[in-house]
C-alpha cells in the first residue's frame, strides 16, 4: 500500500500486538477478557472486601433466601446458609480458593511443563522415545482418578488437593510443548539459526521460544479450567477442600442436604463457578481464532 | 502395516509396563504397611505376617517384589479388598457392568446428537446456525458435571417428580443378575410384567446418561465441526460441486465420511473425558458402578482396591487407544499413504 506520510511516523504493530488487536475485535471475547480480569481482582482483593467473614454464623439470620425475594434481607446480599453464614462472602472467598489456586497451580504447572518439554522436544533417540513413552502412560490415565489416587497418598485436603491437581496438569504441558517445539524445529529460520552455528540453548531460547509462547498461553488457559474443574469436583467428592470451606465444590456439596429447602445455596455456587469457567474457556477460544487469523 | 502393528504392540507393551511400575509403587506409598496394603487383609498375625510377606517376596528386594507383583497380576489376583474381603477382581467385575451400560448409552446419545450438529455447524460455517451452534456447546462446555446433576435432580426430581432421583431400578422390582447389564437381565428373567420393569429401568436411566451425555457432545461437536470445515475447503469437494451434486449427495457421499475419519484417534481423548464424569455422575445418582466404587474405595481407605482400579482402568484406557489408532489406520488409506510408499 503506498503511504504518503513519513515512514518513520508509520508503526507496524509487531506479532503479538496484531494478536492482540485481532483479539479485541471480537467482543464476546472481549466482554469475557473484562469478567475474567474482574474475577482475578476479586480474588486477589476479596478478602478484604467481602461484608463478613466467611465462617461467621449469624444464629438470627439461618437459611435467609437472597435479598431479592420478599423474605430476603439486605444485609445478606445473596442469602444465608443452614449455619447462618453469608453466602456473598463465602462466594467471594471461594473465588480466591477455587479460581485464585487454580491460576497459581497453573502458573506451577506450565513452568515445569514447558521446562520438561522443551527438554522432550530438544532430544532426539532413545532418551525422547523413553520420555515419550512415559508421557503416554501417564496421559492415559483419566485425570480425576490420578487425582484421586495422589489424594489417596496425601490424605484429604485443599493443599493436597494442590498438588495432586498440579502433577496432572503437568503431562498435558509437557506433551503441548514437545508437540510445538517439534513443529519449529522442521522450519527453515530454525536450520539457518544452526548454519549460523547457534547451539541448541541458544536456538531454544532466541529462535524457538518467542515463536511458541502464544500456544503455551493458550494452553495455560486450557489448564486453568480444568484446573477449576478438577479442584472443585475433588471438593464435591470430599476429597479436596473438607465440608464448611468456602471453596466453590466444597459449598455445593453442602449445599446437597438442602437442595429442596433452600435451592440457592445449590445454584448460586454453581452460576458463579458456570460464569468463570465460561469466560476462561471463551478466552482461549477467542485467543486460538486470533492466533489463526494473523497466521492468515 | 506389519511393521506398523508391531510397533503399535510394543507401544501398548511398554505403556502397560510403566502402569504396572506405578501400580506397584503405590503399595509403597500408600500409608500404612506395604504387607497389608498389598495383600488387602487388615488384621493378620504374626506368623501370617510372615507368610505373606515372604510369599510376595517383601523382605527382599523392591525389584523381586515387583517380579512377584508382576505374575500376581498376570493371574488376575490383586488381593483382597479391605472392605469386602472379597477377592477385588470380582468385586471390579461384578460393578463393571453398570459402568458399561451407562457410558455405552451415554456415548450412543453423543453420536446421535453431535454428529449431525457438527456437521451442520460446520457446513453452515460462519453463519447464524454455525454460531448459534458452537455457542450452545462453548457454553455447555463450561457447566461443571456436578452441576449439573444437581440441577436436573432439583428440576426433574424434587419440583417436577417426573423421573427417579437414584440408583438403577425401584427396589419394588427383583431381577437376577445374570450378565450384569440391567436391560439384557429383564430380558432374561422371568418377572411376570416385563413391560413395566423396563419403563422404570428406563427412567432411572434418563437423568444420568444425559448427565454423562453433556460433556462428551460438545467436544464431538467441537472435532467434528473443525473437521469438516477442513473438508470443505478441499479441492475435491470443489470438483464434487462442479460435477453437479446435489448439496445431500455431496454431504453423504463426500463431506461426512471424510469428516468423520480424523476424528476416529481423537475419540481416546473423549474415553478419558467419559471416564472422569463417569466417576462423578455416578456419585451423583448413586449408580452402583466403578466410579462409585472408586469413591467408595477412597472414603474407606481400602488401598488395594485404589491400587487394582488404577491399573485395570489406564490398561483399559491404553487398550482403547491402540486399537482406535490401529482402527483408524484399517479405515483410512490416507494414513496407509506413507507405508505403501516407503515399502
Amino acid at each position: 500500500m503506498p503511504q504518503s506520510d513519513i515512514y518513520n511516523e508509520i508503526e507496524y504493530p509487531g506479532p503479538y500486538k496484531q494478536a492482540w488487536l485481532k483479539f479485541k475485535q471480537n467482543h464476546v471475547s472481549w466482554v469475557c477478557f473484562c469478567i475474567v480480569v474482574f474475577f482475578i481482582f476479586v480474588a486477589l482483593i476479596g478478602p478484604f472486601i467481602s461484608p463478613y467473614s466467611p465462617y461467621y454464623q449469624d444464629t438470627n439470620y439461618v437459611l435467609l433466601p437472597p435479598s431479592w425475594q420478599t423474605a430476603g434481607n439486605v444485609h445478606f446480599l445473596l442469602g444465608t446458609d443452614d449455619l447462618g453464614r453469608d453466602v456473598f462472602s463465602r462466594l467471594i472467598h471461594g473465588t480466591s480458593l477455587t479460581f485464585g489456586i487454580s491460576l497459581l497451580v497453573a502458573f506451577g504447572a506450565m513452568i515445569i511443563g514447558v521446562s520438561l518439554g522443551a527438554l522432550a522436544g530438544m532430544s532426539k533417540g532413545v532418551r525422547s522415545s523413553i520420555f515419550n513413552h512415559l508421557l503416554d502412560a501417564i496421559l492415559s490415565i483419566p485425570s480425576l482418578l490420578l487425582a484421586v489416587v495422589i489424594v489417596a497418598i496425601l490424605g484429604p485436603g485443599l493443599d493436597n488437593t494442590v498438588w495432586a491437581v498440579m502433577l496432572v496438569l503437568i503431562p498435558q504441558f509437557v506433551h503441548r510443548t514437545q508437540i510445538v517445539i517439534r513443529d519449529e524445529l522442521k522450519k527453515e529460520y530454525i536450520i539457518a539459526a544452526r548454519l549460523d552455528g547457534a547451539s541448541e540453548f541458544h536456538i531454544l531460547k532466541n529462535s524457538i521460544f518467542p515463536n511458541i509462547i502464544e500456544s503455551i498461553i493458550l494452553q495455560y488457559s486450557l489448564a486453568v479450567s480444568a484446573a477449576m474443574l478438577d479442584i472443585a469436583a475433588l471438593g464435591f467428592l470430599g476429597l479436596g477442600a473438607q465440608h464448611g470451606s468456602p471453596e466453590w465444590g466444597a459449598m455445593l456439596a453442602d449445599s446437597i442436604d438442602l437442595i429442596y429447602r433452600a435451592s440457592w445455596l445449590a445454584i448460586l455456587p454453581g452460576i458463579t463457578m458456570f460464569l468463570c469457567l465460561l469466560s476462561v474457556n471463551t478466552v482461549g477460544h477467542g485467543l486460538r481464532n486470533a492466533l489463526k487469523q494473523r497466521s492468515e | 502395516m506389519f511393521i506398523y502393528l508391531i510397533r503399535r504392540l510394543n507401544l501398548l507393551i511398554t505403556t502397560l509396563f510403566v502402569i504396572s511400575i506405578i501400580s506397584f509403587s503405590l503399595g509403597h506409598l500408600f500409608p500404612g504397611d506395604p504387607v497389608i496394603n498389598f495383600s488387602g487383609h487388615p488384621s493378620l498375625t504374626y506368623s501370617e505376617y510372615q507368610t505373606i510377606s515372604q510369599q510376595l517376596a517383601l523382605d527382599k528386594s523392591y525389584f523381586e517384589q515387583y517380579l512377584v507383583y508382576l505374575t500376581r497380576i498376570f493371574h488376575g489376583d490383586f488381593g483382597v479388598s479391605f472392605g469386602s474381603q472379597k477377592p477385588i477382581v470380582d468385586d471390579f467385575f461384578r460393578v463393571l457392568p453398570a459402568s458399561i451400560e451407562l457410558s455405552f448409552y451415554a456415548l450412543v446419545v453423543t453420536l446421535v446428537i453431535s454428529l449431525p450438529l457438527g456437521l451442520w455447524a460446520g457446513i453452515k460455517n460462519n453463519t447464524l446456525i454455525d454460531r448459534v451452534i458452537f455457542s450452545i456447546a462453548t457454553v455447555f462446555n463450561s457447566i461443571p458435571i456436578f452441576w449439573v446433576g444437581l440441577l436436573f435432580i432439583l428440576i426433574f426430581t424434587l419440583n417436577t417428580g417426573w423421573l427417579p432421583m437414584s440408583g438403577r431400578l425401584n427396589l419394588l422390582y427383583e431381577v437376577p443378575t445374570i450378565t450384569g447389564f440391567l436391560l439384557l437381565d429383564i430380558g432374561l428373567s422371568e418377572l411376570p410384567n416385563k413391560g413395566y420393569v423396563y419403563l422404570d429401568a428406563l427412567h432411572h436411566l434418563i437423568l444420568p446418561t444425559i448427565t454423562l451425555a453433556v460433556l462428551p457432545v460438545t467436544l464431538v461437536i467441537g472435532m467434528m465441526r473443525s473437521s469438516v470445515i477442513h473438508v470443505m475447503g478441499l479441492p475435491y469437494i470443489k470438483a464434487a460441486q462442479t460435477k453437479g451434486l446435489s448439496s445431500w449427495q455431496l454431504i453423504s457421499r463426500h463431506v461426512f465420511r471424510n469428516a468423520l475419519l480424523p476424528i476416529i484417534p481423537q475419540f481416546g481423548l473423549l474415553f478419558n473425558t467419559l471416564v472422569t464424569s463417569t466417576m462423578i455422575t455416578e456419585v451423583i445418582f448413586s449408580w452402583p458402578g466403578i466410579g462409585h466404587w472408586i469413591i467408595e474405595a477412597i472414603y474407606q481407605r481400602d488401598f488395594p482396591a485404589i491400587q487394582a482400579a488404577l491399573f485395570i482402568v489406564a490398561s483399559m484406557m491404553i487398550s482403547i487407544n491402540v486399537l482406535l489408532e490401529i482402527a483408524h489406520m484399517l479405515v483410512n488409506p490416507l494414513m496407509r499413504k506413507e507405508f505403501n510408499a516407503t515399502k
